[in-house]
């Protein structure tokens, strides 16, 4: 196993070249078969399963039995493949799929997500990673026992660790159980297991290890998943495949199209109400949030327990660095996503007669992600248009279309023209993106779970043969409580109308389209709530207190404190985290502030005719702390 | 990791330009998070490629900059490092 591992760390470059090599190839191989005439569904069926098995095959071929390599991949993982783990670790179904259509919606004020989300990270290079790295243990509640003393403080951290990391996990196998029960024809509930032991391979055997190289593979397709889409998107509209330069273009064309349809507020134009007028309300909602999305994202379990793998301080530095820029490809392509389709939609949808819609309309409309409401039985076509009247004219006005968030990434492939392979890769890449985020909170879990309260609260001495059993009985524990949990509450939430994967045939096929609105929420002091009755809004969940306290200034070596500075160099900081990924985010409403702080969760699945049920659940943390009910409009 | 040879009042002399270099990345740090959105509305009678500069600073100036700030942190604390000889080994 030495032997093999030697061989694997000293060969990365070389092995990750020709994965990703063979992982083009057998897409190119999807598309002869396609040409070929091969159905679709097969088609769809190859990509995931053969993914999937790429995935368990790493999770096999990084089993070990060191306690070192289950906690924290042996120490061994060089920066630039840590930072893709990280990247792919952070960003899930919902940064891959909703994220583009809360830009599409949101225009500039979406934006406070983008910043939010990559912001956080300067945070994490500045004030985290490197001493958490210094500090030299296993997870983060070690740190915080190590950095206050005792086992209050890792209590605690636990307490907190684990009620941010399950909810957050239970969303994310619900997006794994929607694509799993579109793809193999099965019950929902079903589907969340069987989406479940793809995690548990990749997982159980290896620990960290696994998760951590197999992340790196779901970085890789994932990226090419997203990026391909929409480059040839804009090779289409603008002649450059560049399309984070070129949709400045689309943003120009949009700003004229504005004008001729009498909308009111452009689309890139910052913190503006509805009428278009310079709102100051706006400018502070934005960069509360803002304020928000960045200390939450610092104070991530699973993003910060990712940095103990690194092999030096240094490299842990280096890790969030590449961390961030592999995090950018995504979140800087992103919104040229949104500008495209909403080009798309102002150029080619909207003032057309209905009779010549583009046939996106139609076949993402039969799935319930498009609506054009115009004549008197539209919502027997389209799910999307019910309760809309229009006026019947045959022509498309703006008011009569209705959009789902998700149909901006899914339905991109089409509007550039692309075959069914890459729509199957784009699945593909939303099902990586949702396993690699589940995996590492799965871990981070179980690792709180079987470290810090059992090795080190229940039985110190426990060998390490036993610690590893205990971690692994404990994963697999945690995972199928969080399965049956997604299988529930997402049934509950599901509606039918989701995109499923159909066969040829002449009817169009679609994408299974994850979302997960707010997958957690921690504490920040505020929470956005709706004040303008015209829009929809995205709530957030909750937030709980999470005490976290810097510790600067000391050099731990061996996990002993060797020096302490002065107490003024310690700062205590409350950080909260509300991670948020809009999947309906219209425009961030007004702000309440929240005079106590709330725990809650909201997984928030929709998809038929735009109702979105919303499942809160709270928890309490603290005396301070309320549980609260957030409302979605 | 190694034996830390530092005398204490290198130690604060470590400290010192630690801190000062992180001082510096977070006043950065909020100038491109908040500082330069707060005028993005002036910013956006601006255009760079079509883009009004508001917007291209929130999507992609500002992220540029985090990733710059990130990859100076790494260097320039690692720098200090080997100067007060505590690099890594």
């Amino acid at each position: 196993m030495a032997a093999i591992q030697g061989g694997f760390l000293a060969n990365l470059g070389r092995i990750y070249a020709l994965y990703t090599g063979t992982f083009i190839g057998f897409t190119i191989f999807i598309g002869i078969l396609e040409l070929m005439g091969v159905p679709n569904r097969i088609l769809g069926y190859l990509f995931i399963f053969l993914t999937l098995g790429v995935y368990a095959l790493i999770g096999w071929l990084a089993r070990t039995a060191e306690v070192n390599e289950y906690y924290v991949a042996g120490r061994a993982v060089p920066a630039f493949y840590n930072g893709m783990a990280t990247g792919a670790d952070w960003m899930s179904a919902a940064s891959f799929i909703g994220m583009a259509g809360s830009l599409y919606f949101g225009g500039y004020g979406g934006l406070a997500f983008v910043l939010g989300w990559t912001g956080g990270y300067v945070l994490v290079s500045i004030l985290m990673a490197p001493y958490l790295r210094k500090f030299g243990q296993f997870t983060v509640p070690d740190f915080f026992s190590a950095r206050y003393g005792g086992n209050v403080a890792r209590g605690l951290a636990v307490v907190v660790l684990i009620t941010a990391s399950f909810t957050y996990v239970v969303a994310q196998i619900v997006g794994v159980g929607i694509i799993t029960a579109r793809f193999l024809d099965i019950s929902f509930q079903i589907a969340c297991f069987v989406g479940l032991l793809g995690i548990l391979l990749c997982s159980m055997l290896g620990g960290m290890k696994a998760v951590t190289w197999t992340q790196v593979a779901q970085y890789i397709i994932l990226i090419i998943a997203y990026l391909i889409p929409v480059v040839v998107l804009s090779a289409k509209v603008t002649g450059i495949p560049i399309p984070q330069i070129m949709y400045g273009q689309a943003l120009e064309k949009i700003e004229a199209l504005e004008k001729t349809f009498g909308i009111a507020q452009p689309y890139a134009s910052a913190f503006t109400d509805a009428k278009g007028a310079y709102s100051p309300t706006a400018m502070w909602n934005f960069f509360a949030l803002i304020l928000c999305l960045m200390v939450g994202t610092a104070s991530l379990p699973h993003i910060l327990m990712r940095y103990f793998t690194t092999p030096s301080v240094k490299q842990a530095r280096d890790s969030v660095a590449w961390s961030l820029f592999f995090i950018f490809m995504l979140y800087f392509t992103a919104p040229a996503y949104a500008a495209f389709a909403k080009l798309e939609v102002y150029q080619h949808v909207i003032g057309q007669p209905i009779a010549s819609l583009p046939a996106w309309v139609s076949s993402w409309g039969s799935i319930g992600l498009v609506g054009a409401c115009d004549g008197a039985n539209a919502a027997q076509t389209f799910a999307l248009c019910k309760g809309v009247t229009g006026n019947g004219d045959g022509i498309l006005q703006l008011s009569e279309f209705r959009l789902h968030t998700d149909a901006v990434v899914l339905a991109t492939p089409e509007i550039a023209g692309l075959p069914y392979v890459i729509s199957g890769l784009v699945a593909a890449g939303g099902l990586a993106a949702a396993l690699s985020t589940a995996d590492g909170l799965l871990l981070a879990i179980a690792n709180a779970l079987s470290h810090d309260i059992y090795y080190k609260m229940i039985d110190p001495t426990a060998d390490t043969k036993r610690r590893l059993v205990i971690s692994r009985v404990l994963l697999g524990l945690v995972a199928f409580v969080a399965a049956y949990v997604a299988g529930t509450l997402g049934a509950d939430i599901l509606v039918p109308g989701v995109v499923g994967l159909l066969d040829g045939g002449g009817r169009p096929v679609c994408r299974p389209g994850p979302r997960h609105l707010v997958e957690e929420g921690r504490r920040c002091g505020r929470y956005l709530g709706h004040r303008r009755g015209l829009r929809p809004l995205h709530v957030l969940p909750g937030h709980d207190r999470v005490l976290r306290t810097v510790g600067q200034g000391e050099h731990e070596l061996d996990g002993r404190h060797q020096h302490r500075q002065d107490s003024r160099s310690r700062r205590r900081v409350h950080l909260g985290h509300q991670q948020h990924l809009g999947g309906h985010l219209r425009h961030p409403g007004g702000v309440r502030r929240d005079a106590g702080c709330r725990v809650g969760e909201q997984a928030r699945i929709g998809g038929n005719a735009g109702l979105h049920r919303l499942d809160p659940r709270a928890r309490r943390i603290g005396a301070q702390c309320r549980s609260g009910a957030l409302i979605e409009a | 990791m190694a034996e830390s040879k530092l005398t204490v009042s290198q130690q604060t002399a470590y400290w010192e330009k630690t801190r000062g270099l992180m001082l510096v990345i977070l006043a950065a740090w909020f100038v491109f998070s908040f500082l330069i959105h707060f005028w993005a509305p002036q910013l956006n009678t601006i255009r760079i490629l079509g883009f009004p500069l508001g917007y291209y600073m929130a999507a992609q100036g500002s992220l540029i900059a985090f990733v710059l700030m990130c990859v100076w942190n790494a260097k320039a604390q690692d720098k200090i490092d080997h100067e007060f000889g505590v690099q890594d080994e």
